[in-house]
């Protein structure tokens, strides 16, 4: 089933070193209805963006030298920013081993796009993080999307009723 | 998601095309200055391998978005040669210029996709001597 999304009112930071990388992805979001698109290209001009812009949703890139993209949504989940702890935040990146989208999930992403990304892909998890915003988690160790993506039975103890 | 959508979305790709090709063939004009640099003695190899992981962590992003996937999955095997790797002996000094040098053939010789089954065998190549020297 096709979902219509209107992105019109949606307004985007993408976060990306690599110029090309970056200038691609706010083509494709314009070209798909976007029409507030904020690119910056590192880690400080990051949190510049945030601090003094209204963004609904951070994409970036996990491999942001000299820091990390992962520092980055830390900052983001913990309100250190000024922008809404809530907001859905996009990984995409080349670093795709599953260590590093491990630890992307637990600092609190909502979605992980693999370097290289084909069009269709990156237009589903966009229309995904807009139309089906996940269940936030808000516990002492961890604040971000529930990262239960499966309803697996539990018959053990300490089941909830 | 409309086939209207995925053609201009698609179009936007191909614009960037030639952009990408450009910047790829840079970075790996690169690479190749750096492994001479360290074969004159002018690099170390901590700087070598660094400089490596960067630059085909970017060229393994890049590739497969604008069509190149072959570029992608030999900079994919390069990239896992090299991360927290701070030395390396002769064999993999050759490895990594084999890479490096299978990158430029894809690009000069303009191979999109996966390839035929010559890149299929140059990678199973690369990856097979990675895994026997890595």
């Amino acid at each position: 089933m096709t979902e219509k999304v209107d992105f019109s009112n949606v307004h985007f930071l993408i976060v990306d070193s690599n110029q090309l990388s970056a200038d691609l992805a706010r083509d494709l979001l314009l070209t798909m209805g976007a029409t507030t698109v904020f690119v910056a290209h590192g880690y400080d001009e990051a949190v510049a963006a945030l601090k003094s812009n209204i963004v609904d949703v951070l994409l970036t890139e996990l491999h942001l030298p000299p820091k990390s993209g992962l520092e980055l949504i830390r900052e983001v989940r913990t309100g250190k920013t000024g922008a809404p702890r809530q907001i859905p935040i996009l990984v995409m990146s080349a670093l795709s081993a599953k260590d590093h989208v491990f630890d992307a999930r637990d600092a609190g992403v909502t979605e992980f796009i693999a370097k290289p990304y084909g069009v269709e892909g990156f237009y589903r998890r966009m229309v995904g993080i807009i139309a089906h915003p996940r269940a936030f988690v808000d516990s002492d160790k961890y604040f971000g999307p529930d990262r239960r993506r499966r309803q697996l039975p539990y018959d053990g103890p300490d089941r909830r009723q | 998601m409309s086939p209207a959508v995925l053609r201009r979305l698609e179009a936007v790709v191909n614009e960037s095309r030639e952009r990408f090709v450009v910047d790829l063939a840079g970075r790996l004009r690169t690479l190749r200055a750096a492994v001479q640099e360290l074969i004159d003695g002018n690099m170390e190899q901590r700087d070598l391998l660094s400089l490596v992981f960067d630059e085909s962590l970017q060229i393994k992003g890049m590739g497969g978005t604008i069509g190149y996937n072959v570029l992608s999955l030999i900079a994919t095997t390069l990239n896992d040669f090299v991360t927290g790797r701070t030395k390396i002996g002769r064999i993999q000094f050759e490895i990594l210029q084999l890479h490096i040098d299978a990158m430029y053939v894809v690009i000069a010789d303009r191979i999109t996709d996966n390839g035929g089954i010559l890149e299929d065998q140059v990678l199973s190549g690369l990856r097979t001597a990675v895994r026997k020297f890595g």
